[in-house]
């Protein structure tokens, strides 16, 4: 503000009169005014909107996590925990890297641990066969949709809002251990039921794979 | 009385304390209505199914999860646009 101007004494008054209509003769921020209100109100919408954006955004990013630790779950290993160990591990290295770290852990946004199994109970599918829903799921918490505008009040009251369970279902490869034991040892286990397999004492007979496990 | 100066600061006092009124009462409504709750909680169930099931439905969103067998594929072509404009199969 112009300080000279706001003190300028009007001509034929009185120094204190003088200086009272040059308090209420100064025009100056009233715009400032008007601006700090409209600022205020207009800093609060953008502050939803880009609440609203910035969860989105933050949506997709925490969907490749899930995706890319069910495509490692996905994988062959020996067991399935060897298995869910992979994909484990795949989040660990995908949630250590700097940019998503500082995003899907903070204060903002946050994302659980991977749950990785069979979710077909979750689905309305009646077909056993149709049960395609193994894979990885996690748990999303948007804490920035809960804001308190100046003005308007809160933006969500049900801690609900903001929740959300992604997945992603890719299935998973047949373990080794699921292979000898679901497969082959029963196939050997038929195999003998229809007569002498081989010439050697059924006490010495092993089941042996030909790597198609 | 002659003087002028400082009356368009009384009449910006009045105005102020006019449309502070004003914008009180409109605080104190999008509080009571739940304004901002309203614009961003109450899209969130779709967008959740969205986010879950791909769906905007969210009454019933895992029903239509892509996973689903009966999303993995459809024999339905898109909807015919006009029933006049259908094309002729003799072309």
């Amino acid at each position: 503000m112009d300080q000279s101007r706001s003190q300028v004494p009007i001509a034929g008054t009185r120094p204190s009169r003088a200086r009272a209509l040059a308090v209420i003769h100064n025009e100056y921020g009233m715009i400032t005014l008007d601006f700090i209100f409209a600022f205020t109100v207009a800093i609060s919408v953008m502050m939803v909107l880009f609440a609203v954006t910035v969860t989105f955004a933050m949506v997709e990013v925490a969907q490749y996590v899930t995706y890319t630790t069910s495509r490692a779950y996905a994988g062959a290993h020996d067991t399935p925990g060897m298995q869910a160990d992979l994909g484990n591990a795949r989040y660990k290295e995908v949630m250590a890297l700097s940019a998503i770290k500082t995003f899907l852990t903070g204060d903002w946004v946050a994302v659980g641990k991977p749950t990785l199994q069979d979710f077909s109970d979750e689905y309305p599918e009646t077909e056993a066969t149709n049960h395609v829903f193994v894979g990885a799921q996690i748990t999303f918490n948007a804490h920035l949709l809960h804001l308190n505008v100046p003005f308007f009040g809160q933006t969500a009251t049900d801690s609900g809002v903001g929740q959300a369970t992604l997945n992603s279902y890719l299935m998973r490869e047949v373990s080794t251990q699921e292979c000898r034991e679901n497969f082959t040892k029963k196939r050997f286990e038929n195999l003998k039921q229809i007569g002498p397999y081989s010439a050697a004492p059924a006490a010495e007979e092993a089941l042996i794979t030909d790597n198609g496990c | 009385m002659k003087g002028e100066a400082g009356q368009m600061t009384l009449e910006a006092i009045l105005i102020i304390a006019v449309l502070l009124g004003g914008a009180m009462s409109v605080a104190k409504m999008a509080k009571s209505q739940h304004w901002m709750e309203t614009l961003v909680s109450g899209p969130w169930k779709p967008v959740k199914a969205m986010i879950e099931d791909g769906t905007w439905n969210a009454n019933n969103s895992k029903a239509y999860n892509p996973a689903m067998m009966s999303r993995h594929g459809t024999y339905r072509g898109d909807e015919v646009q006009g029933q006049g404009e259908a094309a002729d199969p003799g072309q």
